[in-house]
């Protein structure tokens, strides 16, 4: 009803310019501020955490029994180990299908020695390339340097999530809650319908933005005050992209129930979507002290049913081409059971990386010998060598980060990997 | 206050005594910082200053020198003082330069002197000694007296001959480069000061550590008295300090005692068990994890079975899983926190969470103990109650039962019941099944925890392992033979052993036969095993810090009463309430020397690790002559802190100083938990509050119930760390609550009866523009006796704009008409009784400037009132909507606007009209924008606790933002608090939507829509999600 001068939508976007304009926008004494999100053309690049030490003989590096030796896997006293191309597989759990489908993308790396037995220690030095802490994730690592200003770049789901303050992470949980967050003006009730005129909450964001940088301009702010408000400066400017997002949510009745599945499932849509570029993934369950076999082979079961359903998900969704995918785990079992039929920890284990089409595929770096030791490799030819080294996190970071594109940059020089030698995986 | 410098015995195999020395002849080093306006050397103390109304308050950082400076902020807005005018600032120094030693005295003699027997024979040779712990490095001192010339040479060569050996030594000591023995010397100790003037002079003056000067706190001003006690209240209590609690401040002791007495209440009961869940994580039970140790069809609980049975047999499994056991499961899940919250609820010493012979229940878990019911005062499962557990039995030679698929566990007869043998938290089931074991894990997890929490010791840090394949390989028992195993095993075993009662999932002796918990394998089948043990031979034997625990009946009650005894145990005290206080983890000593910040990362962790060893000794002994082991007090210390009150920097920081602060005082994100606590303390209710029979504490709400992870919540089984700084997500949660908040929050308070809690310095008529605006009721019901209203007002010369509306226009759908405001007459009077402007109402449209508003239709929304029966017009009709009218005012002064009006149709609704007299424009300082200013400020200073002037620029962007969606609703908006044709609100009121809000709603000014615009603004703030 007019009663004094009306404001046209013209006025109203004239008022938000004023206020931005006011508001200093340009002096910002630190912190990361990212230019408005563009769209994101880069690969996605997913690391899936098998949380509590996987047991690599009976997957991607399978031990037959030794002669005279303790029995390394039950398995092995009636089955034979099979293959997938260049890779051998064990022939439990649902490997088989897992590895004769999608041998094509697969690099598998045999033979990574996690030095420890700590599952602490083993999460820190898998993830992060190191045994110490404060290294980000390769994950954090490839989502700052590649695509920082997504509305949710990094998303995590529980495992190692070390972000060294170089970006922040999105943990998403109930999907069918994150509707209502992704369009927070959209009424529950009424999705037709908003709380605010969305022109009038346009007017209160941009007041509340020019604040915040008014605030983050106060040249007294200590550290912490001034990291905490250019992340929520960050957060807020890189909003824009999430009702993209809600777009791609699929009904209720297409979401995955499975809490492993439905973690590749929102991973892939919110790729798709083009509001986040990497992702930890995490399964838990393989640490299996007792009752090994029992107790492990659903686990692999599962993790393999989940990278099967990525794989066919993000085809449908159509982002297969730009995905690159890394599995790996804490450390691994130990090559014999121990009094309750166990497996304890043992710290040789493996990596797969996957991508669609790549040259690198059908792969496999064998460096452990028959009783799961590891043994040294020539970073250049890949082949067992005296004069080669062991194997170690570091190794698979340093050539991740080299063929992600994260290796040279300013955020590579500030977290270096020391004295790891090239190992050749991708060439 | 002390300076102690502690041993940290990471290995657990040695005794961790005090220093030779304390800190009484620590060198005290001034601060540099001449512009500090006072200075003072407090031995072993901080000052920190403040106004000079305020004495030198003293904190416990654990500095070796002080000084005190004062300043006072020139900002008036986020950093304003909000009582006593004064805003503190500390001048901390930590200083880790080398000490002056006589030039004369070779690195030799200087060692003998002041190295060898404090530190070397006192310290180092715990682990570092042949045989010990470290007894294979690279540093192996000899043991005994007058070896300080051999042990120099070990030292010597160390240094020298080690790449970087000097600032490895020295990094170490602090806690530094993967030191697996912790921090063992801060760095502005008197030991450590020593040592690296004997690594200097070996170095040849080159030694960069033992030179690095550390100024942590310099130039960092602190927050006000109250300040503080807002953001306290707010983070222990979950709620704003009263006016009195504020106003009892004036000065550190006050502030403290202050600060002590909002440890109370129902807010705080929840700090306690959330801060204690946070590092326990046994709500896990309640999030989806197996209870195993009390699980229905076991057999080990007769009272619980035999309740299980009976539900079967009742074909009511499903109400027993739903509520008794529910309840049950969080009785076990919550013992632990809710024991840790008894002890500091009523000030026990907190050794008891150790010691405690007894443990906390809920009625449920009560009967399953067969405790006493009769100390319940309902059946309430959030009531808990300090009982023993007498309800487990063992499976002995009496233990007869059939266990039926379906129906449970049906025992027919049991021996005794087991006389649990309480130890605090360390055997609560739920802490004992929350970190469960197996026949090869052996108690270690628990044993890892128990180092962790309660002896702040990470043992998993020092587990890196060799790859050599001979040593991985090794079967030769290597936990206790390879040394690659005993680094860590030498210290967790026995502790592990002091765990030997428990089963796998927690159980008292649950193996057959119930005298051990040991498994068949390897009682069968290792050889090993003797009759009556109750432990493994192939393992150290139960006990600690190289003792051995006495009797294996009581070795966790043994362990416990060794583990409050160690002056780790109060260390651990501050570590586990820290990240509460702080929302950060302590930090970690950095491990890698080769990092670019190591030496600021090192410097923080010093400066932090003294101050923690610090208030651990005044924590054990009694803080500021308290009883000794009050958390409160604990807490009180930790507020009062600069690591919790540094807010602002009063100079530029150098660059490592602004790594090293990182993390640091003020800007801590609240988690869901606090913001819920806090916008229920600000407007009544929380985010989607609702009533939830399907939950056992028939409560609902959004951020908790639904939204927890995304707002970086955690749920103590997948998710067991909070998120600490806000994402895109994140801040769409927070947007999301407060759009979805904000409507109500406004319609409810500002008709609240009696009156507003939050609009409290206006009401809903007042605008930008106003100078006076009242509402007034219509009651009579015809012209010849209008209703005669008045409003005196204060007006400056010149144009103005007399308003007149409808303040709820009603349709009554069974008469079918709707209500009519009809004016007859309008005056305007100056302060002597004339009348300067007379108009009647049928007259209004001629009058130049006139303006009536208009409808959706774009049709008026009144017009001239035809009197039917006397044939004229006489006055005019308003249906809905308002006018305005200019009016010249000829001078300052005081008039008197007085309208005359009646009302008709929908006989006993009310008829309500707002008149007001108003400036063309806004930004004309009227009345009724000061008031505005008012308002603002009120809400800055309760919702972001910020002290504002009505002037500050803060205040101004308000108003703009104000006026902004004021004018836009004018031009766009029904006059409504909500267009409910177009947007929600969602009033926490059930079934609201079937009573009749139209007077709530209704909002002729627009002023309600208004502020809606406001309160999202605030609610959005960093300051309301940061404190």
């Amino acid at each position: 009803m007019a009663m004094t001068r009306t404001i046209s939508r013209r006025d109203l976007l004239a008022s938000i310019k004023k206020i931005a304009a006011t508001s200093a926008l340009g002096a910002m004494p630190t912190g990361r501020l990212f230019a408005a999100p563009e769209d994101y053309s880069g690969r996605f690049f997913i690391t899936v955490q098998a949380e509590g030490a996987w047991d690599t003989a009976s997957f991607c590096d399978p031990k037959a029994n030794v002669a005279g030796e303790r029995i390394i896997n039950s398995w092995a006293q009636s089955a034979e180990i099979q293959t997938a191309g260049n890779l051998s597989y064990a022939p439990v759990a649902n490997n088989a299908a897992f590895f004769q489908k999608h041998y094509p993308k697969m690099l598998v790396i045999n033979g990574v020695d996690s030095q420890t037995n700590s599952h602490t220690t083993g999460v820190l030095h898998n993830w992060s390339g190191r045994n110490s802490a404060g290294f980000p994730s390769l994950t954090a690592l490839f989502a700052a340097t590649h695509a920082p200003n997504l509305p949710l770049s990094y998303l995590n789901y529980g495992g190692y999530a070390e972000t060294a303050r170089l970006i922040r992470y999105t943990r998403l949980n109930d999907v069918r809650a994150l509707l209502t967050v992704l369009t927070p003006n959209v009424l529950p009730w009424d999705r037709a319908s908003t709380f605010q005129n969305p022109e009038m909450l346009e007017t209160i964001k941009a007041h509340q933005q020019a604040r915040l940088n008014r605030l983050r301009n106060n040249p007294q702010n200590i550290p912490r005050t001034q990291y905490t408000m250019d992340a929520y400066y960050s957060a807020r400017e890189n909003a824009a992209g999430l009702e993209d997002f809600a777009a791609v949510i699929p009904a209720d009745n297409d979401l995955q129930d499975n809490r492993f599945l439905q973690q590749m499932q929102i991973t892939a849509l919110a790729f798709k979507a083009g509001v986040a570029c990497s992702a930890d993934v995490v399964l838990g369950g393989f640490d299996t002290h007792a009752d090994h076999d029992a107790e492990q082979m659903p686990r692999l079961a599962e993790l393999t049913a989940g990278l099967d359903y990525l794989w066919d998900y993000a085809e449908e969704q159509g982002i297969a081409d730009r995905l690159t995918v890394l599995v790996a785990s804490d450390f691994a079992r130990t090559p014999w059971y121990n009094s309750s039929e166990g497996k304890d920890h043992w710290s040789v284990g493996s990596a797969i990386v996957m991508e669609k089409n790549a040259p690198w595929g059908n792969r496999v770096v064998q460096a452990t010998d028959a009783t799961q030791n590891a043994l040294k490799v020539s970073p250049s030819t890949l082949a067992l060598s005296d004069s080669g080294t062991v194997i170690y996190p570091k190794h698979i970071h340093n050539a991740m980060r080299q063929y992600l594109g994260i290796s040279g940059g300013a955020l590579d020089d500030a977290f270096p990997l020391n004295n790891a030698e090239q190992f050749g995986f991708f060439s | 206050m002390t300076l102690l410098a502690l041993a940290f015995s990471g290995c657990g195999a040695g005794d961790s005594e005090p220093s030779g020395n304390s800190g009484q002849n620590a060198s005290q080093v001034a601060s540099d910082n001449s512009s500090a306006s006072s200075m003072q050397s407090v031995n072993s103390s901080v000052a920190l200053a403040s106004s000079s109304s305020q004495p030198l308050p003293s904190t416990s950082a654990p500095v070796n020198s002080s000084a005190a400076s004062q300043s006072v902020s020139n900002s008036s807005d986020a950093n304003a003082s909000a009582n006593q005018g004064a805003s503190s600032s500390a001048t901390v120094h930590v200083s880790s330069q080398a000490s002056s030693e006589p030039a004369s005295l070779s690195a030799l003699e200087l060692y003998k002197t002041t190295v060898e027997q404090p530190v070397s024979q006192s310290i180092c040779v715990t682990c570092h000694r042949v045989g010990g712990v470290s007894g294979q490095t690279r540093l192996v001192f000899s043991v005994g007296s007058n070896l300080g010339d051999s042990n120099f040479a070990e030292l010597q060569s160390y240094v020298l001959n080690e790449q970087a050996g000097g600032d490895l030594l020295l990094s170490k000591v602090k806690g530094g480069s993967g030191h697996q023995g912790g921090a063992v010397l801060p760095g502005s100790s008197e030991n450590y000061l020593a040592l690296a003037a004997v690594v200097q002079k070996l170095q040849g003056g080159s030694a960069s550590s033992a030179q690095q000067k550390v100024e942590f706190f310099e130039n960092i001003g602190l927050q006000s008295y109250s300040q503080t006690l807002r953001r306290a209240s707010l983070l222990l209590a979950g709620r704003l300090p009263t006016d009195d609690e504020l106003n009892s401040v004036v000065d550190e002791a006050s502030f403290k005692a202050a600060l002590k007495n909002v440890m109370t209440g129902e807010g705080f009961h929840q700090f306690l068990v959330r801060a204690a869940n946070d590092r326990l994580l046994t709500d896990a039970f309640n999030q989806g994890l197996n209870l195993d140790v009390l699980e229905p069809n076991a057999s080990f609980y007769p009272t619980l079975a035999n309740l299980f049975v009976e539900a079967n047999q009742n074909d009511a499994r499903g109400d027993f899983y739903n509520d008794f056991y529910a309840k049950l499961r969080h009785g076990v899940a919550h013992a632990p926190l809710e024991l840790i919250a008894y002890v500091v609820e009523n000030d026990l010493p907190y050794t008891e969470i150790l010691t405690a012979d007894y443990t906390l229940a809920n009625p449920q878990l009560a009967q399953v103990y067969n405790a006493e019911l009769s100390v319940f005062s309902s059946a309430d499962y959030r009531e808990f109650k300090p009982v023993q557990n007498r309800g487990q039995i063992v499976h002995d030679s009496q233990f007869q039962s059939e266990f039926i698929e379906g129906m449970g566990s049906i025992i027919a007869s049991f021996g005794h019941y087991v006389p649990y043998p309480h130890a605090g938290v360390l055997n609560e089931p739920a802490f004992l099944n929350r970190y469960p074991s197996t026949d090869t894990n052996r108690n270690r997890a628990r044993a890892r925890w128990a180092y962790f929490h309660f002896l702040g010791v990470d043992i998993e840090k020092s587990a890196a392992r060799t790859s050599d394949p001979e040593a991985l390989a090794d079967t030769n028992n290597p936990t206790m033979n390879n040394p690659n195993c005993t680094v860590c095993h030498i210290a967790m075993d026995p502790v592990a052993g002091a765990f030997q009662n428990y089963g796998d999932a927690g159980l008292y002796r649950d193996a057959w036969g119930g005298r051990d918990s040991l498994p068949r394998p390897y009682k069968q089948e290792s050889g090993l095993y003797v009759q009556s043990d109750t432990w493994y031979r192939d393992m150290r034997s139960p006990g600690f810090n190289g003792l051995l625990a006495p009797s294996n009946s009581n070795s966790l009650q043994w362990l416990a009463q060794h583990i409050i005894d160690d002056p780790r145990f109060a260390q651990a005290a501050v570590k586990f309430w820290w990240p509460a206080v702080m929302a950060e983890e302590l930090l970690e000593a950095p491990e890698a020397l080769e990092d670019a910040n190591y030496q600021d990362q090192l410097a923080a962790f010093d400066a932090q690790n003294s101050f923690v060893t610090t208030l651990a000794d005044d924590f054990r002994s009694g803080i500021n002559g308290s009883a000794a082991y009050n958390v409160k007090d604990l807490l009180v210390e930790l507020l009062a802190s600069p690591w919790f009150r540094a807010s602002r920097a009063e100079a530029s920081l150098a660059q490592s100083q602004v790594a090293q602060l990182t993390g640091i005082g003020a800007g801590r994100l609240l988690t869901p938990e606090e913001l819920e606590a806090k916008t229920t303390a600000l407007i009544g209710y929380a985010w989607g509050e609702t009533d939830a029979p399907w939950r056992l504490d028939n409560r609902y709400t959004n951020l908790i119930n639904r939204y927890l992870i995304y707002y970086g919540g955690m749920d103590s089984v997948g998710i067991t760390s909070r998120a600490r700084e806000l994402n895109t997500l994140m801040a769409n949660v927070a947007l999301t609550q407060a759009v979805s908040v904000a409507c109500g929050a406004v319609v409810m308070d500002i008709n609240r009866a009696p009156a507003p809690a939050i609009f409290t310095e206006v009401d809903r008529y007042d605008t930008p523009v106003s100078f006076e605006a009242e509402l007034v009721s219509i009651t009579a019901t015809d012209s010849a006796t209008a209703t005669v209203a008045q409003m005196a007002v204060n007006l400056p010369a010149g144009e103005q704009q007399v308003s007149l509306q409808f303040a709820n226009p009603h349709w009554d759908g069974d008469l079918e008409e709707g209500t009519n405001l009809i004016i007859t007459q309008l005056r305007l009077l100056d302060a002597a009784g004339s009348p300067v402007l007379t108009l009647d109402g049928e007259d209004f449209p001629q009058q130049a400037g006139f303006v009536v508003s208009q409808n959706a239709s774009g049709n008026n929304t009144g017009n001239r009132f035809y009197d039917t029966a006397a044939g004229t017009h006489d006055g005019y009709i308003l249906w809905g909507g308002g006018l305005n009218l200019p009016v010249n005012v000829a001078s300052q002064g005081q008039y008197t606007l007085e309208v005359s009006a009646w009302r008709r149709n929908v006989p006993g609704y009310p008829v309500n009209a707002v008149m007001a007299i108003n400036a063309l424009a806004p930004y004309s300082n009227t009345l009724g924008e000061q008031r505005i200013r008012q308002q603002l400020v009120h809400l800055h200073q309760r919702f972001l606790g910020q002290v504002l002037a009505t002037d500050s620029p803060e205040i101004d962007a308000s108003l703009n933002l104000l006026v902004d969606t004021w004018q836009w609703r004018q031009a766009n908006m029904p006059q409504r608090a909500y267009d409910w044709e177009s947007e929600g609100c969602d009033i926490p009121v059930p079934n609201w939507w079937q009573q009749d809000w139209t007077n709530e709603l209704a909002d002729s000014s627009y002023m309600q829509g208004s502020w809606i615009s406001v309160l999202i603004y605030l609610m959005t703030d960093y300051h309301y999600l940061h404190e």
